[in-house]
């Protein structure tokens, strides 16, 4: 083992299997500056142990209130509502009506599908007053109407 | 040292868990269930068991005794909001760890980096008039060198670092407070470790001298 490899080892130590923490302390053996580093290591390890060691002062649990009671009116609504959202979840769940997602989009579609169609039909076709005092060519004749109500259809023959 | 403790710690755990630690199991989801249905004498009861473990925890994240208690204030009332959502199949330690550990990084980001009384501290021992002052001051050394330690790690490395090697929690308790994978804490253990090492020993080689702690190779 290199020293490199040991001084990664020993950060880890006490997660090591044991066959590694044997590599580790075979190597330690013959190598007096990874030894005396690792000595440091655990020794400034076990100084931060103990400086961050939880001792509050005297007193300390005394101010320690919480203040539960303050909103019980509105924690209630709000655990009324979850309680509501969380049932339709549910509902959208179970196995009966568990494609409603699907549902409701297939439905949005129809419906702008409809929309769609309509509108098409709106801006598209002829109405008769379209046809006042035009030339329209339809299907190979000349269609032409007047004010007074008359249509005259006159055919184009290929001659 | 630090490490054979690390090991104790975890064999007593286990122990607890086949013997008495069922029976002390069953007693807390009852406690948890009754507090559910809105039993505040049970709630109290769940604070008390855990204030102190959590309240540690904030401890080693922030560096402050008063913040650390009104982090501690926050967590509990954010428990008993959400009581509701618990899953009792899992351990109420995890989720109040978890919820300590996301509220003190929130804190660190919000307000400032942490800070440790160093200077309160100080004062305070001289006032006792037990210590001398050579002692004291260079006690308050220490501690600034590991303040600046524990400023360079980020956010992550810092609440892996607190849970496993400050706590003693195992790796995998931790992955799951943290909600990170365990080859992932892993690394963020490493990184936390080898950044530490590199700060106290590299930059403070008297440190464990001025500490006081002697030993031989």
């Amino acid at each position: 083992m290199k020293c490199k490899k040991a001084k990664d080892f020993f950060l880890d130590y006490s997660d090591l299997s044991e066959v590694q923490k044997r590599f580790l302390h075979e190597h330690l053996k013959n190598c007096p500056e990874c030894a005396k580093e690792f000595e440091d290591y655990k020794a400034t390890l076990g100084l931060l142990q103990k400086i961050l060691t939880f001792k509050p002062p005297e007193n300390y649990w005394e101010k320690f209130r919480l203040k539960l009671n303050s909103y019980p009116p509105l924690l209630e609504l709000r655990n009324y509502l979850r309680a509501k959202l969380d049932f339709l979840f549910s509902l959208l769940q179970t196995p009966l009506l568990g494609p409603i997602p699907a549902y409701v989009f297939s439905l949005l579609l129809l419906i702008f599908a409809a929309f769609g169609f309509s509108s098409l039909s709106k801006s598209g076709g002829y109405s008769s007053r379209n046809l006042v005092n035009n030339l329209i060519i339809y299907e190979g004749q000349l269609l032409s109407a007047s004010d007074d109500g008359f249509l005259t259809i006159y055919t184009v023959s290929q001659k | 040292m630090s490490f054979e403790n690390l090991k104790d710690e975890k064999l007593t755990r286990d122990g607890e868990k086949s013997l008495a630690g069922v029976k002390e199991e069953q007693e807390l989801l009852d406690i948890i269930k009754k507090a559910q249905q809105g039993d505040e004498e049970a709630f109290q009861k769940i604070v008390q068991k855990y204030k102190a473990q959590v309240a540690g925890i904030a401890y080693r994240m922030i560096g402050d005794y008063e913040d650390a208690k009104d982090i501690s204030q926050m967590v509990f009332v954010k428990i008993y909001q959400n009581l509701n959502r618990f899953d009792t199949s899992k351990k109420l330690s995890t989720w109040l760890y978890r919820i300590t550990i996301n509220a003190s990084i929130d804190f660190i980001r919000k307000f400032r980096k942490h800070k440790f009384e160093v200077l309160d501290n100080i004062i305070g021992q001289l006032k006792e008039k037990k210590n001398d002052v050579e002692k004291v001051y260079q006690r308050g050394l220490v501690r600034l060198a590991i303040n600046d330690a524990l400023d360079s790690l980020n956010p992550k490395q810092r609440s892996v670092f607190v849970l496993r090697d400050l706590e003693g929690l195992d790796i995998k308790e931790v992955a799951q407070i943290t909600g990170m994978p365990q080859a992932t804490v892993r690394w963020y253990l490493h990184r936390a470790r080898a950044k530490l090492r590199d700060e106290l020993i590299k930059h403070h080689p008297n440190i464990l001298e001025k500490a006081g702690i002697k030993y031989e190779v």
